[in-house]
């Protein structure tokens, strides 16, 4: 079977077998989206590879407990996610920037046409290099789900595996974090079309 | 968008583009987001936003990055804590060697006088020396603790001190195995 497209679960029995090597297939495989992961949730770049790097090296010493019944990247990211939180509560320095004004947003769902005439002028990539800042600007508890979410393409299931939270936790802090991220654009969008 | 009967909730056009409402929940919400423009409107919001996030580029990590952590982990996994201890031991080694040699060369270019050289040695050996029978007699009495209480692996010569000793040999590679290099890999 070509190593691309051989399952996880086959790469690990064979590290198990001996074949140790063979790990550097499962971090090529999930080394960018785990990068990508961790630098929205530590926000530095050095810092977030230092963790990845360090979340292969916990994962492939604990191997052993990996016992197949949820998915490798699954078991993987949770090891990732405990490290990026444990350096952001070390760290402290950021933060939280949830104040008054975003908590009266989370639950403002109300869309106005100019929300959509914005957006639709708006180029994709412009678009997106707002979404990208606008994560980081998310309390942590909101981006979580988020970032699982979208960039680690994960079902609720999993992520409430991951962030160790109740399904219904989960749900609820995904939707509240697409809500704000929405708010936030669209008051960066509004901001530059004005200085336009 | 209304959480009342006429509208589709938030929550559930979320729900909608997720795709994870049964297919007759899913049917109903389609049918509504069909027809009325305020939820279709939230719709179309939410979907735009949803494909950007959905079509963010991945971050690379740095060139070499998976030979790093494949050298991290060979490290881990393949030293033996005994092949650690004598990796530590290897610098004094290495530094006895550096040291006789350069003690050679000052003696060979007459910097060094060799009868200074011979005292400075025999003091050295002298300590040596004592050091040796300190721990000479250690042993011995070690040997007496453990007659006192082992009297059957002492009693029949030197073929039971071997067994005992190569007993404590295995139960320390077994521990080493089992334990101690699974100790340190969650130390590394």
């Amino acid at each position: 079977m070509h190593p691309l497209t051989e399952p996880d679960q086959k790469i690990i029995e064979d590290i198990r077998a001996g074949r140790t090597h063979r790990y550097s297939i499962l971090v090529d495989r999930h080394k960018d989206r785990a990068m990508t992961l961790a630098l929205r949730l530590v926000g530095m770049k050095e810092e977030a590879e230092e963790l990845v790097q360090d979340a292969f090296v916990r994962a492939f010493n604990n191997l052993d407990q990996f016992r197949g019944e949820a998915k490798f990247s699954t078991w993987f990211y949770r090891i990732l996610y405990n490290l990026c939180m444990t350096k952001v509560t070390r760290r402290k320095a950021k933060p939280e920037l949830l104040d008054v004004h975003d908590e009266m947003m989370l639950d403002n769902i109300f869309v106005d046409q100019d929300e959509l005439s914005i957006q639709q002028r708006m180029e994709n990539d412009e678009m997106q290099r707002l979404i990208a800042s606008e994560i980081e600007n998310l309390p942590e508890k909101l981006r979580s789900p988020v970032v699982l979410f979208y960039v680690q393409e994960m079902s609720y299931d999993e992520m409430a595996s991951v962030l160790d939270a109740p399904l219904g936790t989960v749900k609820t802090n995904l939707f509240r974090g697409r809500n704000l991220l929405r708010q936030l654009v669209l008051a960066k969008m509004k901001d530059e079309v004005r200085t336009v | 968008m209304k959480q009342g009967s006429t509208h589709v909730s938030s929550a559930r056009i979320h729900e909608y583009i997720d795709n994870t409402l049964s297919s007759e929940e899913k049917a109903n919400a389609g049918d509504h987001l069909r027809d009325c423009g305020e939820c279709k409107r939230a719709f179309e919001a939410f979907t735009g936003i949803d494909s950007s996030l959905k079509d963010l580029p991945l971050e690379r990590t740095s060139p070499g990055f998976t030979r790093t952590v494949m050298e991290r982990v060979n490290v881990a996994r393949h030293s033996p804590f005994a092949f650690r201890v004598l990796e530590n031991v290897a610098y004094l080694f290495g530094f006895f060697i550096v040291a006789t040699i350069t003690v050679t060369a000052f003696i060979v270019t007459g910097v060094l006088d060799a009868g200074q050289v011979s005292e400075t040695q025999s003091a050295v050996g002298e300590v040596f020396s004592k050091a040796g029978s300190g721990m000479a007699s250690s042993v011995e009495g070690l040997s007496k603790w453990l007659a006192s209480f082992l009297p059957f692996a002492f009693a029949k010569g030197s073929l039971s001190v071997s067994l005992v000793a190569l007993s404590v040999v295995i139960i320390l590679a077994i521990t080493d195995r089992l334990f101690l290099r699974r100790f340190m890999h969650k130390v590394h």
